[in-house]
């Protein structure tokens, strides 16, 4: 099926030909707002051609090069990912996301990189974009929700570590705080149960792990709308609500970051949230998953089966008990 | 020349009622219909077998409800013949439920019970949503003539686990979610008003026999 799939892509049978990209996109504000920014920073000399690219009808990013992390398992088709979805913000109902997000205005999108370190910055997301492009990889990852659903969606983007790398973080920085973009305006129908901005983290050795994607594009194209766009991080070896979307924070912090769910009830939701079949949620049984699109259930894996890359970072620590 | 005007005036709501009974149970299962055709042809979003399941337990629990305000409503409004709807509602709500758990089962679970049993054994909601299913057949059992007349005045006691089988259909919805959402609130409100109309209805005829 992976494969028929793949070969009706390159048939030229593409998602974005039936897909109503000014819908997604918000397109006439993306453009008008692109100008605007075009014109203002320095956006002329490097992002032009990005932003034309990632109008040109044939996606975003084209022609990447694969990575040893890819799962061959059947990929979801983009429908899927993208009408079925947790993004608060945007309501508490799976297809909530698909329906409010349609007008989410996602560029100029500023992300201020501070905390720990030297030069605090300010920068757009499509400077980010333009200076790791080289960088940019597609990622087909398992992606395993809290709620017993999983998905196979390949990603676009360049690890974490590239970053951390650059912005030079001092070494009293322990871990990695983010934060999503909360705009009342733009996000009325947001669910209230949880308090905002949403916050997740990471420890640093977390952050650094090659799996760890800075991730702004899916199926070759940039993230959609319900998806958590400009720019957000997928860490796939952990529940999905780890993976936080529409990122306009990153803060390099000293002690464990208090993320949203563990806040809202600590309990049922710890900070380090790794998949795993052996700890039950206290209201349900984490042992099998639904993947979207299938009848029956799968075994869920043990870090969501990217144990041999991860596992080594929790050794001796008691994953059911303490650091769920 | 008044009286005979007058009498099948009187009789009229009952007649109609009896006969529009036999298309209630039909007219009720119609979202079944539409849960089915949507499931078929693709049109349950993302997650279709959530979305049916989802369907056929609300479902299953507004039916419910229906059936037992039936008589509340009869006794507050003196529409006698609303209780021939109170059969086919309740049977309605009782297959509904049925429909539910044989997704579960089959769609959500292929029926592979080495799967079926951790999910029983580690999801509490799972438990408390089957403990109402189980409730209800002994309510649908005895829903037939001959089962009303033998059972007598005990039958009435024993379908009052159709309230049992209420709470622990909002609990299990309950115990999944993240948030409450209009619809649950609805649920628990119109349960919460039934089950209070239960406690202070006697009570308030006791008082007024009194007097």
């Amino acid at each position: 099926m992976a494969q028929s799939r793949r070969k009706e892509y390159e048939a030229g049978i593409k998602w974005w030909d039936i897909t109503d990209r000014e819908h997604y996109m918000g397109r006439r504000e993306f453009m008008r707002k692109a100008g605007t920014v075009a014109a203002g920073v320095g956006l002329a000399t490097a992002a032009p051609g990005f932003v034309q690219r990632a109008f040109a009808q044939n996606g975003a990013f084209p022609g990447l090069p694969g990575s040893r992390y890819d799962t061959d398992e059947e990929q979801n088709t983009l429908k899927q990912a993208t009408t079925y979805n947790n993004f608060w913000e945007f309501g508490a109902g799976k297809n909530d996301p698909a329906r409010n997000a349609k007008n989410f205005v996602t560029a100029p999108w500023e992300i201020s990189i501070g905390g720990l370190l030297a030069n605090p910055v300010k920068i757009d997301v499509s400077d980010v974009i333009a200076r790791y492009r080289d960088k940019l990889e597609q990622r087909i990852y398992r992606m395993r929700c809290v709620e017993a659903w999983s998905m196979v969606i390949p990603w676009v983007g360049f690890p974490l570590h590239e970053l951390i790398k650059d912005y030079q973080p001092d070494s009293a920085a322990k871990y990695m705080r983010f934060e999503t973009l909360w705009d009342p305006e733009q996000m009325r129908k947001a669910a209230r149960s949880i308090q905002y901005p949403y916050v997740e983290g990471l420890r640093m050795d977390e952050a650094m792990n090659d799996l760890t994607l800075v991730t702004v594009g899916m199926y070759g194209d940039v993230l959609q709308n319900p998806n958590g766009p400009p720019i957000k991080i997928v860490i796939p070896w952990k529940y999905g609500f780890k993976s936080i979307k529409s990122i306009n924070k990153i803060e390099f912090v000293a002690d464990e970051p208090v993320n949203t769910w563990k806040k809202a009830q600590p309990r049922e939701y710890g900070f380090y949230s790794n998949v795993n079949p052996e700890r039950p949620h206290p209201r349900w049984s984490q042992a099998t998953e639904r993947r979207i699109g299938e009848r029956g259930r799968r075994e869920t894996l043990k870090f969501n089966g990217y144990g041999e890359w991860v596992a080594s970072m929790y050794q001796g620590m008691d994953l059911i008990n303490r650091y769920y | 020349m008044a009286e005979a005007k007058a009498k099948p005036k009187r009789r009229n709501p009952m007649q109609v009622a009896k006969r529009a009974k036999l298309v209630v149970l039909p007219l009720a299962m119609v979202p079944l219909a539409i849960a089915l055709l949507r499931y078929l042809g693709d049109q349950f979003g993302g997650n279709a077998i959530e979305a049916f399941t989802l369907d056929t337990g609300n479902w299953g629990i507004r039916l419910l409800l229906v059936t037992l305000a039936i008589t509340p409503l009869r006794e507050l409004t003196g529409w006698n013949w609303l209780i021939t709807y109170r059969r086919p509602m309740g049977l309605a709500a009782f297959y509904y439920v049925c429909v539910h758990l044989l997704v579960y089962l089959y769609l959500d679970f292929n029926f592979e019970f080495q799967y079926i049993i951790p999910d029983l054994s580690q999801s509490i909601y799972v438990v408390v949503g089957f403990a109402g299913f189980l409730l209800l057949i002994p309510l649908a059992l005895t829903s037939t003539n001959g089962w009303i007349r033998a059972l007598g005045k005990r039958w009435r006691t024993l379908h009052r686990l159709g309230y049992a089988a209420l709470i622990l259909g909002v609990v299990h919805y309950l115990l999944q979610i993240k948030e409450i959402s209009f619809q649950l609130w609805f649920y628990i409100i119109a349960g919460g008003v039934l089950l209070a109309y239960r406690v202070v209805a006697p009570a308030l005829k006791r008082s007024a026999g009194r007097k």
